[in-house]
């Protein structure tokens, strides 16, 4: 079997190169949007006060930045579902770790509680 | 012997191998970077209020970097997309914006941001002597507020109170380092001068209530600290607290990770141009899994940047 494709001179035609162009725009579009999330991010560290408050505020933010890099750029949007599969089970090993540091929170083991 | 499935996919997969094993390796980035982020988690649940420090990082330069990565990462999936259209002078040009701007996020990081810590000072107080720095902690003012008590007192150390040889001796100091230098000559430490920060050169100005935007240096206050006094005093350095001990772990990590990815780029940059000749798809195929890669870094510090500097 032989993975050898189009050969590396060859021209690209008139609609591939309009296709680039557009895909150029849609990516430049993109890094503007998360710029702009990022500023969003800083603006709610600054506007709120109430820290649960700031915090769901700059990390919905930082969710929604990061959701544009791994839909978007990192094309999982339209990823096999095979890969999928093995995602779910990192995600839930993942919040697992977390579970774990509020279950230590919610019933801390008797001078455990580290200061500073 | 030809490697199979680098350009057409696998048919049990559906995927060409790089492309699952990328994905594969940053499954088990994402469980590194998630126990790291747990335990930060877990060391500010547990941090007493006021221990955890607030506003000692440099937002606008936390800022600038995050936009350097956001536009090293558009920077490459355009590298992609024009060897995907065989434009190889294009690709070049993106791929090597890429590595400077990778570069330039290290030389911030590594140039600015690390030495700046190295050289800042923080002196703890015992609570039993807060009283006598009430001048400078304002802790009874943050009370009246609602605020989180303030026991630490930041700045540049200025000079270094000693006794050496039963001689008391006024030292200048270089850096905060030279507290342990002092101490490993076995020299007795008295006290600490500190070219204190605004907040503690006025700490019932409303303005410093909360952590400012633009880092405004040390002010031209210079306080007295007794060793006595102090609980721990140290540069920001991983020792000063938990904040600083995560917060050099977490983005020492990623910035190996911007490292390794500027080797793979640097790699490709200088010698990629064999592989393009004999295969433009496959070489286009590893500059998207390295992409992809990249995308994970960035996808990193977009949660780093608001934990660190915002939170």
């Amino acid at each position: 079997m032989s993975d050898i494709t189009a050969p590396a001179n060859e021209t690209p035609s008139a609609e591939n190169v309009e296709a680039f162009n557009r895909h150029l725009k849609g990516y430049v579009f993109i890094g503007g949007l998360q710029v702009l999330f990022t500023f969003v991010a800083v603006i709610f560290s600054f506007v709120f006060t109430e820290t649960a408050t700031k915090m769901s505020a700059v990390l919905l933010a930082a969710s929604i930045n990061a959701a544009i890099v791994a839909f978007i750029q990192m094309h999982l949007k339209g990823e096999k579902p095979f890969i999928w599969r093995f995602l779910y089970f990192t995600a839930i090993f993942f919040f697992f770790l977390f579970f774990l540091t509020l279950l230590h929170h919610g019933d801390p083991i008797a001078g455990s509680v580290i200061h500073y | 012997m030809e490697i199979p499935y680098t350009v057409s996919s696998r048919p049990d997969t559906g995927l060409y191998n790089a492309k699952l094993g990328v994905w594969l390796f940053l499954a088990s980035e994402v469980m590194l970077f998630g126990g790291l982020f747990s335990a930060y988690v877990f060391l500010r649940l547990g941090a007493e209020d006021g221990y955890w420090p607030q506003g000692l990082l440099d937002v606008p330069v936390g800022t600038l970097n995050t936009i350097i990565l956001i536009a090293s990462s558009i920077t490459i999936v355009l590298g992609w997309a024009s060897l995907k259209m065989r434009q190889y002078a294009k690709y070049k040009l993106f791929l090597l914006s890429t590595i400077l701007l990778g570069l330039l996020f290290l030389v911030i990081k590594l140039g600015y941001e690390y030495p700046a810590k190295f050289s800042h000072f923080g002196a703890f107080i015992k609570k039993e002597s807060l009283a006598e720095y009430e001048a400078y902690l304002g802790n009874q003012y943050a009370k009246d507020k609602g605020l989180v008590p303030r026991y630490e007192i930041t700045g540049h150390l200025h000079e270094i109170e000693v006794i050496r040889d039963g001689k008391r001796e006024e030292i200048l100091a270089h850096s905060p380092s030279d507290i342990d230098r002092l101490r490993a000559q076995g020299v007795q430490i008295e006290a600490y001068k500190v070219a204190v920060d605004r907040r503690n050169a006025e700490p019932t100005n409303p303005a410093n209530d909360r952590p400012s935007f633009i880092y405004h240096g040390s002010t031209e206050k210079i306080v007295t600290i007794h060793a006595k006094d102090v609980e721990r005093a140290s540069a920001f350095v991983p020792k000063h607290s938990q904040f600083f001990a995560i917060y050099f772990a977490i983005t020492g990590l990623h910035g190996l990770h911007i490292v390794g990815g500027l080797l793979v780029f640097g790699y490709f940059f200088f010698f990629g141009h064999t592989l393009y000749r004999k295969n433009p798809e496959q070489m286009a195929n590893r500059i998207e899994v390295a992409g992809l890669y990249w995308h994970f870094v960035d996808l990193v510090w977009v949660f780093v940047f608001p934990v660190f500097y915002l939170l």
